[in-house]
Protein backbone atom coordinates (compact mmCIF):
# COMPACT_ATOMS: atom_id res chain seq x y z
CA UNK A 1 0.00 0.00 0.00
CA UNK A 2 1.35 3.43 -0.91
CA UNK A 3 -0.30 6.44 0.55
CA UNK A 4 0.50 9.51 2.52
CA UNK A 5 -1.37 11.13 5.35
CA UNK A 6 0.18 13.86 7.41
CA UNK A 7 -2.94 14.39 9.47
CA UNK A 8 -3.67 17.94 8.36
CA UNK A 9 -7.44 17.98 8.67
CA UNK A 10 -7.22 14.34 7.67
CA UNK A 11 -6.84 14.84 3.95
CA UNK A 12 -5.35 11.81 2.31
CA UNK A 13 -4.40 10.39 -1.05
CA UNK A 14 -4.19 6.65 -1.57
CA UNK A 15 -2.86 4.67 -4.49
CA UNK A 16 -3.72 1.21 -5.68
CA UNK A 17 -2.57 -0.72 -8.70
CA UNK A 18 -3.28 -4.12 -10.07
CA UNK A 19 -1.97 -6.06 -13.01
CA UNK A 20 -4.36 -8.95 -12.48
CA UNK A 21 -5.60 -10.07 -15.88
CA UNK A 22 -9.13 -10.54 -14.57
CA UNK A 23 -10.90 -7.14 -14.73
CA UNK A 24 -13.14 -7.74 -11.73
CA UNK A 25 -10.27 -8.90 -9.56
CA UNK A 26 -8.02 -6.10 -10.80
CA UNK A 27 -10.61 -3.37 -10.21
CA UNK A 28 -11.44 -4.61 -6.74
CA UNK A 29 -7.80 -5.11 -5.69
CA UNK A 30 -6.61 -1.67 -6.88
CA UNK A 31 -9.55 0.07 -5.21
CA UNK A 32 -9.22 -1.74 -1.92
CA UNK A 33 -5.51 -0.92 -1.86
CA UNK A 34 -6.15 2.77 -2.63
CA UNK A 35 -8.88 3.16 -0.01
CA UNK A 36 -7.16 1.10 2.66
CA UNK A 37 -10.38 0.91 4.63
CA UNK A 38 -11.06 4.66 4.50
CA UNK A 39 -14.05 6.49 3.07
CA UNK A 40 -12.93 8.18 -0.12
CA UNK A 41 -14.59 11.13 -1.79
CA UNK A 42 -13.31 10.32 -5.23
CA UNK A 43 -11.55 7.47 -7.00
CA UNK A 44 -9.68 8.45 -10.16
CA UNK A 45 -9.02 5.49 -12.42
CA UNK A 46 -6.48 5.09 -15.20
CA UNK A 47 -6.96 1.77 -16.93
CA UNK A 48 -5.47 -0.18 -19.78
CA UNK A 49 -7.91 -0.46 -22.70
CA UNK A 50 -6.98 -4.14 -22.89
CA UNK A 51 -9.30 -4.80 -19.96
CA UNK A 52 -13.00 -5.44 -20.20
CA UNK A 53 -13.65 -1.96 -18.87
CA UNK A 54 -17.33 -2.64 -18.13
CA UNK A 55 -16.42 -5.36 -15.65
CA UNK A 56 -13.50 -3.37 -14.29
CA UNK A 57 -15.57 -0.24 -13.68
CA UNK A 58 -18.42 -2.11 -12.03
CA UNK A 59 -15.91 -3.75 -9.67
CA UNK A 60 -14.23 -0.43 -8.82
CA UNK A 61 -17.57 1.27 -8.25
CA UNK A 62 -18.70 -1.52 -5.95
CA UNK A 63 -15.46 -1.42 -3.94
CA UNK A 64 -15.27 2.38 -3.75
CA UNK A 65 -18.27 2.82 -1.45
CA UNK A 66 -19.64 6.36 -1.62
CA UNK A 67 -16.65 7.65 -3.61
CA UNK A 68 -17.35 9.22 -6.97
CA UNK A 69 -15.61 7.13 -9.61
CA UNK A 70 -14.11 8.81 -12.67
CA UNK A 71 -11.39 7.79 -15.08
CA UNK A 72 -10.36 6.84 -18.56
CA UNK A 73 -8.53 4.41 -20.78
CA UNK A 74 -4.87 5.13 -21.43
CA UNK A 75 -1.88 4.77 -23.69
CA UNK A 76 0.01 3.48 -20.65
CA UNK A 77 -0.57 3.78 -16.93
CA UNK A 78 1.68 5.51 -14.43
CA UNK A 79 2.07 4.66 -10.75
CA UNK A 80 4.77 5.14 -8.17
CA UNK A 81 6.32 1.79 -8.99
CA UNK A 82 6.62 2.61 -12.67
CA UNK A 83 4.81 2.67 -15.98
CA UNK A 84 2.70 -0.16 -17.34
CA UNK A 85 0.50 -1.18 -20.25
CA UNK A 86 -1.75 -3.82 -18.78
CA UNK A 87 -2.72 -2.45 -15.41
CA UNK A 88 -5.31 -0.40 -13.60
CA UNK A 89 -4.29 2.46 -11.31
CA UNK A 90 -6.71 3.91 -8.77
CA UNK A 91 -5.99 7.15 -6.96
CA UNK A 92 -8.35 7.79 -4.05
CA UNK A 93 -8.84 11.19 -2.41
CA UNK A 94 -10.51 11.72 0.91
CA UNK A 95 -10.63 13.44 4.26
CA UNK A 96 -11.82 16.71 5.70
CA UNK A 97 -10.94 19.97 4.00
CA UNK A 98 -11.48 18.40 0.63
CA UNK A 99 -14.51 18.58 -1.61
CA UNK A 100 -15.06 16.85 -4.94
CA UNK A 101 -17.79 17.18 -7.56
CA UNK A 102 -17.95 15.40 -10.90
CA UNK A 103 -19.86 15.58 -14.17
CA UNK A 104 -19.91 13.79 -17.52
CA UNK A 105 -20.90 15.36 -20.81
CA UNK A 106 -21.53 12.98 -23.69
CA UNK A 107 -21.77 13.42 -27.44
CA UNK A 108 -18.68 15.63 -27.23
CA UNK A 109 -17.49 15.38 -30.83
CA UNK A 110 -20.64 17.08 -32.09
CA UNK A 111 -20.52 19.84 -29.47
CA UNK A 112 -17.02 20.18 -28.09
CA UNK A 113 -17.42 23.58 -26.52
CA UNK A 114 -20.77 22.76 -24.94
CA UNK A 115 -19.42 19.48 -23.59
CA UNK A 116 -16.49 21.32 -22.02
CA UNK A 117 -18.85 23.81 -20.43
CA UNK A 118 -21.20 21.10 -19.22
CA UNK A 119 -18.38 19.12 -17.60
CA UNK A 120 -16.93 22.28 -16.04
CA UNK A 121 -20.25 23.11 -14.42
CA UNK A 122 -19.36 20.62 -11.67
CA UNK A 123 -17.01 23.32 -10.34
CA UNK A 124 -20.11 25.12 -9.14
CA UNK A 125 -20.92 22.12 -6.95
CA UNK A 126 -17.82 21.97 -4.74
CA UNK A 127 -17.55 23.58 -1.33
CA UNK A 128 -16.22 27.11 -1.19
CA UNK A 129 -12.66 26.23 -0.18
CA UNK A 130 -9.72 28.51 -1.01
CA UNK A 131 -7.91 26.25 -3.49
CA UNK A 132 -9.57 24.64 -6.46
CA UNK A 133 -8.73 22.83 -9.64
CA UNK A 134 -10.83 21.43 -12.45
CA UNK A 135 -9.58 18.19 -13.95
CA UNK A 136 -10.84 17.26 -17.41
CA UNK A 137 -10.57 13.76 -18.82
CA UNK A 138 -11.51 13.89 -22.47
CA UNK A 139 -11.75 11.76 -25.58
CA UNK A 140 -8.63 12.70 -27.51
CA UNK A 141 -10.17 11.44 -30.74
CA UNK A 142 -13.33 13.56 -30.42
CA UNK A 143 -11.94 16.62 -32.19
CA UNK A 144 -10.39 19.96 -31.34
CA UNK A 145 -9.53 19.75 -27.65
CA UNK A 146 -8.99 23.51 -27.56
CA UNK A 147 -12.74 23.93 -27.97
CA UNK A 148 -13.34 21.78 -24.88
CA UNK A 149 -10.93 23.97 -22.91
CA UNK A 150 -12.67 27.10 -24.23
CA UNK A 151 -16.01 25.74 -23.14
CA UNK A 152 -14.69 24.94 -19.66
CA UNK A 153 -13.02 28.34 -19.39
CA UNK A 154 -16.29 30.03 -20.29
CA UNK A 155 -17.77 28.53 -17.12
CA UNK A 156 -14.98 28.81 -14.55
CA UNK A 157 -12.90 31.63 -16.03
CA UNK A 158 -9.44 32.24 -14.67
CA UNK A 159 -10.66 31.52 -11.14
CA UNK A 160 -10.09 27.77 -11.38
CA UNK A 161 -6.96 26.28 -12.95
CA UNK A 162 -7.59 23.57 -15.53
CA UNK A 163 -5.61 20.35 -15.78
CA UNK A 164 -6.23 17.03 -17.41
CA UNK A 165 -5.56 14.76 -20.28
CA UNK A 166 -6.99 13.04 -23.31
CA UNK A 167 -7.75 9.36 -22.86
CA UNK A 168 -5.79 6.87 -24.94
CA UNK A 169 -6.30 3.51 -26.54
CA UNK A 170 -2.74 2.15 -26.66
CA UNK A 171 -2.10 3.93 -29.96
CA UNK A 172 -4.88 2.06 -31.77
CA UNK A 173 -6.40 5.47 -32.51
CA UNK A 174 -9.87 3.93 -32.77
CA UNK A 175 -11.82 4.68 -29.61
CA UNK A 176 -10.97 5.97 -26.17
CA UNK A 177 -13.21 5.36 -23.16
CA UNK A 178 -14.19 7.39 -20.15
CA UNK A 179 -15.34 5.96 -16.81
CA UNK A 180 -18.05 7.59 -14.75
CA UNK A 181 -19.73 5.95 -11.78
CA UNK A 182 -20.27 2.36 -12.83
CA UNK A 183 -20.54 3.22 -16.52
CA UNK A 184 -18.10 3.13 -19.41
CA UNK A 185 -18.64 5.95 -21.87
CA UNK A 186 -17.08 7.16 -25.09
CA UNK A 187 -17.01 10.54 -26.81
CA UNK A 188 -17.36 12.08 -23.36
CA UNK A 189 -15.77 14.85 -21.31
CA UNK A 190 -15.42 14.08 -17.60
CA UNK A 191 -15.13 17.00 -15.21
CA UNK A 192 -13.67 16.56 -11.72
CA UNK A 193 -13.74 19.67 -9.56
CA UNK A 194 -11.50 19.42 -6.50
CA UNK A 195 -11.56 22.05 -3.78
CA UNK A 196 -9.15 22.01 -0.87
CA UNK A 197 -8.18 24.21 2.02
CA UNK A 198 -4.52 23.60 1.11
CA UNK A 199 -2.72 24.59 -2.09
CA UNK A 200 -2.81 22.57 -5.29
CA UNK A 201 0.33 23.01 -7.38
CA UNK A 202 0.54 22.63 -11.15
CA UNK A 203 3.66 22.38 -13.30
CA UNK A 204 3.74 22.41 -17.07
CA UNK A 205 6.74 21.64 -19.32
CA UNK A 206 7.25 19.61 -22.47
CA UNK A 207 10.94 19.50 -23.38
CA UNK A 208 10.50 19.73 -27.15
CA UNK A 209 12.55 22.07 -29.34
CA UNK A 210 11.90 23.28 -32.85
CA UNK A 211 13.69 21.82 -35.88
CA UNK A 212 14.47 23.99 -38.88
CA UNK A 213 12.56 26.98 -40.14
CA UNK A 214 8.95 27.66 -39.25
CA UNK A 215 6.25 26.88 -41.78
CA UNK A 216 3.25 28.99 -42.61
CA UNK A 217 -0.05 27.15 -42.16
CA UNK A 218 -1.67 28.09 -45.44
CA UNK A 219 -4.77 25.90 -45.16
CA UNK A 220 -6.19 24.35 -42.03
CA UNK A 221 -9.56 23.79 -40.45
CA UNK A 222 -9.71 23.02 -36.77
CA UNK A 223 -7.42 20.08 -36.10
CA UNK A 224 -6.85 19.26 -39.78
CA UNK A 225 -3.84 20.75 -41.59
CA UNK A 226 -4.20 20.66 -45.37
CA UNK A 227 -1.30 22.74 -46.63
CA UNK A 228 1.93 24.15 -45.29
CA UNK A 229 3.66 26.80 -47.39
CA UNK A 230 0.97 26.11 -50.02
CA UNK A 231 2.07 22.49 -50.43
CA UNK A 232 0.20 19.41 -49.18
CA UNK A 233 0.92 19.25 -45.46
CA UNK A 234 1.70 15.55 -45.43
CA UNK A 235 4.28 15.90 -48.22
CA UNK A 236 6.00 18.80 -46.49
CA UNK A 237 6.03 16.93 -43.19
CA UNK A 238 7.41 13.69 -44.60
CA UNK A 239 9.99 15.41 -46.78
CA UNK A 240 11.28 17.73 -44.10
CA UNK A 241 11.76 14.86 -41.70
CA UNK A 242 13.05 12.49 -44.36
CA UNK A 243 10.48 10.00 -43.11
CA UNK A 244 11.10 6.27 -43.65
CA UNK A 245 9.18 4.43 -46.37
CA UNK A 246 6.51 2.71 -44.25
CA UNK A 247 5.44 6.03 -42.68
CA UNK A 248 4.70 7.30 -46.19
CA UNK A 249 2.13 4.65 -47.00
CA UNK A 250 0.92 2.95 -43.84
CA UNK A 251 -1.38 4.69 -41.36
CA UNK A 252 -0.14 2.86 -38.27
CA UNK A 253 3.51 3.35 -39.24
CA UNK A 254 2.83 7.04 -39.77
CA UNK A 255 1.23 7.40 -36.34
CA UNK A 256 4.23 5.74 -34.70
CA UNK A 257 6.63 7.95 -36.62
CA UNK A 258 4.67 11.13 -35.96
CA UNK A 259 4.50 10.33 -32.25
CA UNK A 260 8.04 11.66 -31.81
CA UNK A 261 7.67 14.56 -34.26
CA UNK A 262 4.77 16.76 -33.15
CA UNK A 263 4.01 20.22 -34.41
CA UNK A 264 4.72 23.26 -32.31
CA UNK A 265 2.58 26.35 -32.69
CA UNK A 266 3.69 29.85 -31.93
CA UNK A 267 2.77 31.32 -28.58
CA UNK A 268 3.66 34.38 -26.57
CA UNK A 269 5.55 32.24 -24.06
CA UNK A 270 9.05 30.96 -24.65
CA UNK A 271 7.80 27.38 -25.08
CA UNK A 272 5.76 26.58 -28.17
CA UNK A 273 2.47 24.79 -27.68
CA UNK A 274 2.69 21.19 -28.81
CA UNK A 275 0.24 19.61 -31.20
CA UNK A 276 0.39 15.83 -31.12
CA UNK A 277 -0.15 14.42 -34.61
CA UNK A 278 -2.77 11.69 -34.65
CA UNK A 279 -3.15 10.65 -38.28
CA UNK A 280 -2.46 11.25 -41.93
CA UNK A 281 -4.87 11.15 -44.83
CA UNK A 282 -2.95 9.60 -47.70
CA UNK A 283 -5.71 10.62 -50.10
CA UNK A 284 -5.92 14.36 -49.62
CA UNK A 285 -2.40 14.56 -48.09
CA UNK A 286 -3.61 16.24 -44.91
CA UNK A 287 -2.51 15.73 -41.31
CA UNK A 288 -4.81 15.41 -38.29
CA UNK A 289 -3.81 16.79 -34.90
CA UNK A 290 -5.36 16.46 -31.45
CA UNK A 291 -5.86 20.21 -31.09
CA UNK A 292 -6.24 23.21 -33.36
CA UNK A 293 -3.48 24.39 -35.69
CA UNK A 294 -4.61 27.86 -36.73
CA UNK A 295 -4.60 28.85 -40.36
CA UNK A 296 -2.37 31.84 -41.02
CA UNK A 297 -0.10 31.00 -38.10
CA UNK A 298 3.35 29.51 -37.94
CA UNK A 299 4.17 25.96 -37.03
CA UNK A 300 7.43 24.19 -36.36
CA UNK A 301 8.46 20.58 -36.50
CA UNK A 302 9.52 19.63 -33.01
CA UNK A 303 11.94 17.10 -31.64
CA UNK A 304 13.15 16.04 -28.26
CA UNK A 305 15.65 13.69 -26.72
CA UNK A 306 15.81 11.84 -23.45
CA UNK A 307 17.68 14.63 -21.71
CA UNK A 308 15.35 17.42 -22.80
CA UNK A 309 12.24 15.40 -21.99
CA UNK A 310 13.49 14.31 -18.58
CA UNK A 311 14.63 17.86 -17.77
CA UNK A 312 11.08 18.97 -18.54
CA UNK A 313 9.74 16.27 -16.21
CA UNK A 314 11.95 17.57 -13.41
CA UNK A 315 10.95 21.16 -14.17
CA UNK A 316 7.24 20.39 -14.18
CA UNK A 317 7.51 18.54 -10.87
CA UNK A 318 9.48 21.38 -9.31
CA UNK A 319 6.95 23.95 -10.54
CA UNK A 320 4.08 21.87 -9.16
CA UNK A 321 5.79 21.46 -5.79
CA UNK A 322 6.65 25.16 -5.66
CA UNK A 323 2.91 25.86 -5.75
CA UNK A 324 2.47 24.07 -2.42
CA UNK A 325 4.01 26.90 -0.42
CA UNK A 326 6.58 24.68 1.23
CA UNK A 327 4.23 21.87 2.24
CA UNK A 328 5.09 18.31 1.31
CA UNK A 329 2.90 16.79 -1.38
CA UNK A 330 0.19 14.30 -0.50
CA UNK A 331 0.16 12.89 -3.99
CA UNK A 332 1.08 13.65 -7.55
CA UNK A 333 -0.90 13.14 -10.76
CA UNK A 334 0.98 13.06 -14.07
CA UNK A 335 -0.63 13.68 -17.44
CA UNK A 336 2.23 12.70 -19.69
CA UNK A 337 2.15 12.87 -23.47
CA UNK A 338 2.45 9.66 -25.44
CA UNK A 339 4.89 11.55 -27.68
CA UNK A 340 7.26 11.94 -24.75
CA UNK A 341 6.97 8.22 -24.13
CA UNK A 342 7.99 7.69 -27.74
CA UNK A 343 11.16 9.70 -27.21
CA UNK A 344 12.05 8.08 -23.90
CA UNK A 345 11.41 4.48 -24.85
CA UNK A 346 10.56 1.74 -22.37
CA UNK A 347 13.68 2.18 -20.26
CA UNK A 348 13.38 5.93 -20.32
CA UNK A 349 9.82 6.01 -19.00
CA UNK A 350 10.86 3.91 -16.01
CA UNK A 351 13.59 6.48 -15.33
CA UNK A 352 11.06 9.25 -15.74
CA UNK A 353 8.63 7.77 -13.22
CA UNK A 354 11.51 7.14 -10.83
CA UNK A 355 12.44 10.82 -11.05
CA UNK A 356 8.86 11.90 -10.41
CA UNK A 357 8.72 9.49 -7.47
CA UNK A 358 11.95 10.91 -6.05
CA UNK A 359 10.50 14.41 -6.12
CA UNK A 360 7.24 13.18 -4.61
CA UNK A 361 9.26 12.09 -1.56
CA UNK A 362 7.12 9.10 -0.74
CA UNK A 363 3.78 10.57 -1.79
CA UNK A 364 1.89 8.41 -4.29
CA UNK A 365 2.23 9.08 -7.99
CA UNK A 366 -0.53 8.23 -10.46
CA UNK A 367 -1.25 9.19 -14.03
CA UNK A 368 -1.28 8.04 -17.59
CA UNK A 369 0.21 8.51 -21.02
CA UNK A 370 -2.19 10.71 -22.91
CA UNK A 371 -3.16 11.79 -26.40
CA UNK A 372 -2.89 15.41 -25.30
CA UNK A 373 -2.75 17.37 -22.08
CA UNK A 374 -4.76 20.21 -20.68
CA UNK A 375 -3.38 22.90 -18.41
CA UNK A 376 -4.66 26.39 -18.05
CA UNK A 377 -3.22 28.26 -15.09
CA UNK A 378 -2.25 31.86 -14.46
CA UNK A 379 1.38 30.79 -14.83
CA UNK A 380 0.72 28.69 -17.89
CA UNK A 381 -2.27 29.94 -19.84
CA UNK A 382 -1.85 27.47 -22.68
CA UNK A 383 -2.67 23.83 -23.05
CA UNK A 384 -0.43 20.81 -23.55
CA UNK A 385 2.00 18.48 -21.63
CA UNK A 386 2.35 18.33 -17.85
CA UNK A 387 2.36 16.80 -14.42
CA UNK A 388 0.40 18.37 -11.60
CA UNK A 389 -0.03 18.16 -7.95
CA UNK A 390 -1.67 17.81 -4.54
CA UNK A 391 -0.65 18.96 -1.12
CA UNK A 392 -2.01 18.80 2.41
CA UNK B 1 10.51 30.12 -29.64
CA UNK B 2 12.87 32.31 -31.72
CA UNK B 3 10.97 35.08 -33.45
CA UNK B 4 10.96 38.81 -33.66
CA UNK B 5 8.23 40.81 -31.98
CA UNK B 6 6.98 42.06 -35.34
CA UNK B 7 6.77 38.52 -36.78
CA UNK B 8 4.88 37.32 -33.75
CA UNK B 9 2.47 40.26 -33.91
CA UNK B 10 1.82 39.71 -37.60
CA UNK B 11 1.04 36.04 -37.24
CA UNK B 12 -1.08 36.52 -34.15
CA UNK B 13 -3.10 39.13 -36.00
CA UNK B 14 -3.53 36.82 -38.97
CA UNK B 15 -4.74 34.04 -36.69
CA UNK B 16 -7.09 36.43 -34.94
CA UNK B 17 -8.56 37.60 -38.24
CA UNK B 18 -8.97 34.08 -39.49
CA UNK B 19 -10.67 32.97 -36.30
CA UNK B 20 -12.96 35.94 -35.78
CA UNK B 21 -14.05 36.25 -39.41
CA UNK B 22 -15.67 32.80 -39.19
CA UNK B 23 -18.46 34.12 -36.97
CA UNK B 24 -21.77 34.76 -38.68
CA UNK B 25 -23.28 37.46 -36.51
CA UNK B 26 -22.17 40.29 -34.29
CA UNK B 27 -22.63 38.66 -30.85
CA UNK B 28 -20.63 35.59 -31.83
CA UNK B 29 -17.98 37.81 -33.45
CA UNK B 30 -17.51 39.68 -30.19
CA UNK B 31 -17.42 36.45 -28.18
CA UNK B 32 -14.77 34.99 -30.47
CA UNK B 33 -12.80 38.23 -30.47
CA UNK B 34 -12.43 38.43 -26.70
CA UNK B 35 -11.57 34.75 -26.50
CA UNK B 36 -8.90 34.91 -29.21
CA UNK B 37 -7.44 38.17 -27.90
CA UNK B 38 -7.09 36.66 -24.42
CA UNK B 39 -5.48 33.54 -25.83
CA UNK B 40 -3.00 35.38 -28.05
CA UNK B 41 -1.90 37.68 -25.26
CA UNK B 42 -2.13 34.97 -22.61
CA UNK B 43 -4.40 37.27 -20.67
CA UNK B 44 -6.66 36.13 -17.89
CA UNK B 45 -9.47 38.43 -18.99
CA UNK B 46 -10.71 40.15 -22.14
CA UNK B 47 -13.84 42.19 -22.78
CA UNK B 48 -15.61 44.41 -25.26
CA UNK B 49 -17.36 47.37 -23.69
CA UNK B 50 -19.71 49.57 -25.71
CA UNK B 51 -20.92 52.71 -23.98
CA UNK B 52 -21.89 51.46 -20.53
CA UNK B 53 -22.48 47.86 -21.48
CA UNK B 54 -20.17 44.82 -21.43
CA UNK B 55 -21.04 43.17 -24.74
CA UNK B 56 -18.67 40.20 -24.41
CA UNK B 57 -16.12 38.96 -21.90
CA UNK B 58 -14.01 35.95 -21.02
CA UNK B 59 -12.10 34.97 -17.91
CA UNK B 60 -14.75 35.33 -15.22
CA UNK B 61 -16.87 32.57 -13.72
CA UNK B 62 -20.24 32.19 -15.38
CA UNK B 63 -22.70 34.74 -14.05
CA UNK B 64 -20.02 36.72 -12.21
CA UNK B 65 -18.81 39.27 -14.75
CA UNK B 66 -17.84 42.48 -12.90
CA UNK B 67 -19.47 44.89 -15.34
CA UNK B 68 -18.76 47.98 -13.25
CA UNK B 69 -15.02 47.31 -13.01
CA UNK B 70 -14.71 46.54 -16.72
CA UNK B 71 -16.60 49.70 -17.65
CA UNK B 72 -14.29 51.68 -15.33
CA UNK B 73 -11.29 50.38 -17.29
CA UNK B 74 -12.98 51.22 -20.59
CA UNK B 75 -13.70 54.72 -19.38
CA UNK B 76 -10.15 55.20 -18.14
CA UNK B 77 -11.14 55.38 -14.48
CA UNK B 78 -9.17 52.22 -13.62
CA UNK B 79 -6.02 50.61 -14.99
CA UNK B 80 -6.46 47.17 -13.52
CA UNK B 81 -8.89 44.66 -12.11
CA UNK B 82 -8.98 42.01 -9.40
CA UNK B 83 -9.58 38.64 -11.04
CA UNK B 84 -10.89 35.92 -8.71
CA UNK B 85 -8.36 33.14 -8.27
CA UNK B 86 -5.60 35.18 -9.91
CA UNK B 87 -5.38 38.43 -7.98
CA UNK B 88 -4.72 41.94 -9.23
CA UNK B 89 -4.25 42.23 -12.99
CA UNK B 90 -2.97 45.05 -15.20
CA UNK B 91 -5.27 46.08 -18.02
CA UNK B 92 -4.66 47.58 -21.42
CA UNK B 93 -7.41 48.97 -23.64
CA UNK B 94 -7.78 50.15 -27.22
CA UNK B 95 -10.70 51.84 -28.99
CA UNK B 96 -13.14 50.08 -31.27
CA UNK B 97 -14.14 52.42 -34.07
CA UNK B 98 -17.74 51.36 -34.48
CA UNK B 99 -21.08 53.09 -34.19
CA UNK B 100 -21.38 53.55 -31.30
CA UNK B 101 -17.67 53.38 -30.45
CA UNK B 102 -16.44 50.87 -27.90
CA UNK B 103 -13.37 49.46 -26.20
CA UNK B 104 -11.47 46.20 -26.45
CA UNK B 105 -9.56 45.47 -23.25
CA UNK B 106 -7.44 42.67 -21.82
CA UNK B 107 -6.02 42.13 -18.33
CA UNK B 108 -3.14 39.96 -17.21
CA UNK B 109 -1.55 39.17 -13.84
CA UNK B 110 0.60 41.99 -12.54
CA UNK B 111 3.99 40.32 -12.89
CA UNK B 112 3.49 40.11 -16.66
CA UNK B 113 3.11 43.72 -17.86
CA UNK B 114 2.04 44.33 -21.45
CA UNK B 115 4.84 45.30 -23.84
CA UNK B 116 4.52 47.86 -26.64
CA UNK B 117 4.28 45.15 -29.29
CA UNK B 118 1.35 43.63 -27.44
CA UNK B 119 -0.49 46.95 -27.30
CA UNK B 120 0.11 47.33 -31.04
CA UNK B 121 -1.24 43.83 -31.57
CA UNK B 122 -4.33 44.59 -29.52
CA UNK B 123 -4.89 47.78 -31.53
CA UNK B 124 -4.62 45.72 -34.71
CA UNK B 125 -7.16 43.26 -33.36
CA UNK B 126 -9.51 46.13 -32.52
CA UNK B 127 -9.17 47.48 -36.06
CA UNK B 128 -9.88 44.05 -37.55
CA UNK B 129 -12.85 43.61 -35.22
CA UNK B 130 -14.25 47.03 -36.19
CA UNK B 131 -13.95 46.16 -39.88
CA UNK B 132 -15.63 42.79 -39.42
CA UNK B 133 -18.43 44.41 -37.40
CA UNK B 134 -18.94 46.99 -40.14
CA UNK B 135 -18.98 44.24 -42.77
CA UNK B 136 -21.49 42.22 -40.75
CA UNK B 137 -23.73 45.27 -40.42
CA UNK B 138 -23.58 45.93 -44.17
CA UNK B 139 -24.38 42.28 -44.84
CA UNK B 140 -27.18 42.34 -42.25
CA UNK B 141 -28.55 45.55 -43.80
CA UNK B 142 -28.46 44.06 -47.29
CA UNK B 143 -30.08 40.87 -46.02
CA UNK B 144 -32.88 42.89 -44.41
CA UNK B 145 -33.32 44.90 -47.59
CA UNK B 146 -33.39 41.76 -49.70
CA UNK B 147 -35.89 40.12 -47.36
CA UNK B 148 -38.03 43.26 -47.53
CA UNK B 149 -37.93 43.28 -51.33
CA UNK B 150 -38.68 39.56 -51.45
CA UNK B 151 -41.55 40.02 -48.99
CA UNK B 152 -42.87 42.88 -51.09
CA UNK B 153 -42.59 40.77 -54.21
CA UNK B 154 -44.48 37.93 -52.52
CA UNK B 155 -47.19 40.36 -51.38
CA UNK B 156 -47.47 41.80 -54.89
CA UNK B 157 -47.70 38.32 -56.36
CA UNK B 158 -50.40 37.36 -53.86
CA UNK B 159 -52.31 40.58 -54.62
CA UNK B 160 -52.05 40.01 -58.34
CA UNK B 161 -53.24 36.44 -57.97
CA UNK B 162 -56.10 37.62 -55.82
CA UNK B 163 -57.07 40.23 -58.37
CA UNK B 164 -56.88 37.69 -61.16
CA UNK B 165 -59.15 35.39 -59.16
CA UNK B 166 -61.68 38.15 -58.74
CA UNK B 167 -61.52 39.48 -62.28
CA UNK B 168 -64.04 37.12 -63.93
CA UNK B 169 -66.58 37.85 -61.21
CA UNK B 170 -66.05 41.56 -61.52
CA UNK B 171 -66.22 41.31 -65.25
CA UNK B 172 -69.45 39.36 -64.99
CA UNK B 173 -70.85 42.02 -62.71
CA UNK B 174 -69.97 44.79 -65.11
CA UNK B 175 -70.93 42.87 -68.22
CA UNK B 176 -73.72 40.47 -67.29
CA UNK B 177 -74.20 37.76 -69.79
CA UNK B 178 -77.16 38.24 -72.09
CA UNK B 179 -79.94 35.80 -71.46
Amino acid sequence: MRYSDNGTRGRWVGLGRSTDADPTQAGRAATVEALAGRDAKCAIVFASPHYDLEALTVAIHAAAGEAQVVGCSTAGEIATNGPGDSSVVVLALGGEGLSVATAAAGGASARLREAGAEAAACAEGVEDLPHRVLMLLTDGLAGNQQEIVRGAYSVVGASVPLVGGCAGDSLEMRETLQLFGDRVLSDTVIGVAIASDAPLGIGVRHGWREVGDPMLVTDSSGTRVYTLEDRPALDVYLDRLDAPGPARTDAAAFTRFAMTHPFGVSSRSAEAQIRYIADANFGDRSIGCIAEVPQGGLTWLMEGDSDSVLDATDGACDDALAGLAGRPPLGLVAFDCIARRGVLGEEGIQREIDRIGARAKGAPVAGFYTYGEIARTAESPASTTRPSWYSP
Amino acid sequence: MPRSASDWTTYQLTEFMDGVSRAEDEPSTLALAVERAAEALEAEVAAVVVLTSVRASVGFPRGAVPDRELIAIAEGRASGIEVPGVGPCNAVKVPLHGQPPGTLLVARRQNEPFGPDETVLLAGMARVLSLIQRLLRVVAGERMLREKVERQARDNARLLASLQDREPTSARRRFPAAS
